[in-house]
């Protein structure tokens, strides 16, 4: 098994062979990212794509400091964000309806089984500004702060979207049993 | 990872399920993104990794570059960047070749007609004397045509009828190159577009925005104050002469337009359901923002105010192509703070009794004793002599005491009035006080 360090230096060396064991280690772990921010797979391949010539051309930034997983991880979302930003004007808007359910009271359902599947499905009927910032603050654990300067917005937008992204994902869990 | 683990939030949960997935890439995805790296890599040119297929390109390039140069400055010998389309190798000294010269036109794109005065010849060496004033910019010029070797041809039956046309085809200048970028595309009215002229080998363009508007700008900002679609021309002028045409659509959404009205309840009351009515046109979210706090996404909510207070109510709409509008109610319920009060001294218009009506402006001289108030609902006030002599009374909080008791100046000195009334947020009022009516000095 050969080592990520190895890995890494074959590809800071442009060595072909390494470039192809680190996307057969990490593309799938990558593409998970993409998919979750994309709106679609195709989108979601794109910024895959441009995410990987970043890495690799860029493989000589990557200072040695924190986990080498971490800044591929950074790189990929950056992308995926930037397509967002890209996408946003040609969206349309659309409001989560019920979106002041109650919290709290019935935790059943967090025990109950959900695959993945079924969480992402229930994570797409999101709106994308919704959904991104859910996916930033709750599974990438980047603060508001983080993300109201990531995504261009105000903190308290980021902490509003993300409280009605929250219940309205617990209300679609709640139905979805 | 087990699927029935209690997780203690949501947030647990889906970074447990879903922040470490994996999704199946297609089978070809890395033959094709390996095409991509490797031109990306290519491009990203680094001195340490200069290889041959950089000197390949390096050596290209400078080719290229030096034809293009030698073609553009060589002379109209063998060099000549023309080349002389003259199917049948035959010339006949001497003869006379008109030459049209657009005026415009740069000299390497000159057509050359030759009229050909004489019949064919065989195995002609030509040496071509040009002779024509380069300086005097006239359009025709005169090249006389020797031949070297003036063979005839024994049968030169045709040679009166043949007319033929040398043409000299010039290595052209390059043509224009049309291309603009705007920064934006869409958007919502008014749209300012700072537009990008990224064409090359032209002289002039002009730009016609399809809303009635033209530019000769380079690159200029125009603003779309009226939504609809409009295709942008740029219209080039080349060096070479020519005109090409380049053009790009711009799509401006129209703004929603926000209009929303209050109902006449009173947030001081408890309970009291405040609705707002909605006439807003264009918009398919609605963004309240209730002055207290609260906020809502419906078309046309009600809200409950907690306690009274002097709120603005905003309402934000955006339309179905994110175009936002708002629109403001300062101070939605009024004025609530409420208030009267009385002034202390006043002194009686001398002339007679003047019926007691005020306003700001017909009483500057305080020659009437009136309150300043605000949210005064109803009122009773009575205005007593020291000895308790009712002097004045009215209900009519916008007439004061103009200082007169049944037709007679009051006596100066100290009145004492009582004032009873309620606020419009329901609140009842009591207050005393005295008044000196001043003598006139």
């Amino acid at each position: 098994m050969i080592s990520d360090q190895q890995i890494l230096e074959g590809c800071l060396n442009h060595d072909k062979h390494s470039q192809k064991l680190l996307f057969e280690r990490y593309s799938g772990m990558l593409m998970g990212i993409c998919v979750r921010y994309a709106t679609d797979i195709p989108e979601a391949e794109d910024i895959l794509q441009e995410s990987l010539l970043k890495i690799y051309i860029n493989i000589k930034d990557y200072s040695g400091e924190g986990s080498f997983i971490g800044w591929m991880r950074r790189i990929v979302i950056n992308t995926a964000i930037t397509y967002y930003h890209k996408n946003l004007k040609h969206k349309h808007y659309i409001e989560i309806e019920e979106l002041y359910t109650s919290e709290g009271g019935d935790n059943s359902y967090i025990g109950s089984r959900y695959t993945a599947d079924e969480l992402q499905k229930v994570l797409d009927l999101l709106p994308p500004g919704y959904k991104v910032v859910f996916c930033l603050y709750a599974i990438e654990g980047y603060k508001h702060k983080e993300i109201a300067e990531m995504l261009d917005i105000d903190v308290n937008t980021s902490k509003s979207q993300y409280s009605r992204a929250r219940s309205f994902l617990r209300k679609k869990l709640e139905d979805y049993k | 990872m087990s699927n029935t683990g209690k997780y203690k939030n949501i947030e647990e949960l889906y970074r447990a399920k879903l922040g470490e997935r994996a999704h199946p890439l297609p089978d070809n995805y890395w033959p094709r993104f390996v095409k991509k790296l490797r031109l990306r890599e290519f491009m990203h040119f680094r001195p340490g990794s200069f290889n041959i297929y950089y000197l390949a390109g390096l050596i290209a390039i400078t080719a290229v570059t030096i034809s293009v140069l030698t073609l553009k400055s060589g002379e109209p010998s063998s060099e000549s960047p023309g080349k002389i389309i003259d199917s049948d190798t035959t010339s006949v000294a001497p003869r006379s070749i008109a030459i049209e010269e657009d005026y415009k036109l740069p000299p390497d794109e000159t057509k050359i007609k030759e009229e050909n005065l004489a019949g064919e010849t065989m195995a002609a060496q030509k040496d071509i004397h040009v002779t024509g004033e380069e300086a005097n910019q006239t359009r025709e010029k005169t090249i006389t045509v020797t031949d070297i070797t003036q063979e005839r041809p024994e049968n030169n039956l045709e040679r009166l009828s043949v007319d033929k046309q040398v043409s000299i085809e010039a290595l052209a200048m390059p043509a224009p190159v049309a291309k603009f970028k705007p920064d934006v595309d869409i958007g919502c009215a008014p749209l300012s577009i700072s537009f990008k002229n990224l064409s090359h080998n032209f002289d002039s363009c002009i730009w016609v925005f399809d809303d009635g508007g033209i530019s000769t700008e380079m690159n200029p900002i125009w603003v779309y104050d009226e939504a609809g679609s409009y295709e942008v021309n740029l219209i080039l002028f080349g060096t070479d002469g020519s005109r090409v045409t380049t053009r790009q659509e711009i799509n401006v959404y129209p703004k929603p337009v926000t209009r929303f009205e209050v109902s006449e309840g009173n947030p001081a009351i408890p309970d009291e359901e405040i609705r707002f009515y909605n006439y807003s046109e264009n918009a398919v979210v609605y963004e309240w923002n209730f002055g207290d706090g609260n906020r809502s996404d419906e078309f046309e909510p009600s809200h409950f105010y907690e306690k009274p207070g002097s709120y603005s109510v905003t309402l934000i709409t955006i339309s179905e192509h994110g175009c936002t509008d708002s629109m403001v109610i300062t101070n939605a319920f009024g004025d609530n703070t409420c208030f009267i009060k009385f002034p202390n001294a006043f002194v009686p218009n001398e002339g007679g009794p003047t019926g007691g009506y005020y306003s700001s402006r017909s009483d500057q001289r305080e020659e009437v004793f009136h309150p300043v108030w605000s949210g005064v609902t109803s009122y009773n006030l009575r205005v007593y002599s020291r000895r308790g002599i009712l002097v004045f009374e009215t209900d009519d909080i916008a007439i004061g005491w103009d200082g007169y008791y049944k037709g007679q100046k009051a006596e100066p000195g100290v009145y004492i009035w009582k004032v009873r009334g309620i606020f419009k947020t329901g609140e009842p009022f009591v207050k005393g006080g005295d008044v000196t009516i001043l003598p006139k000095w």
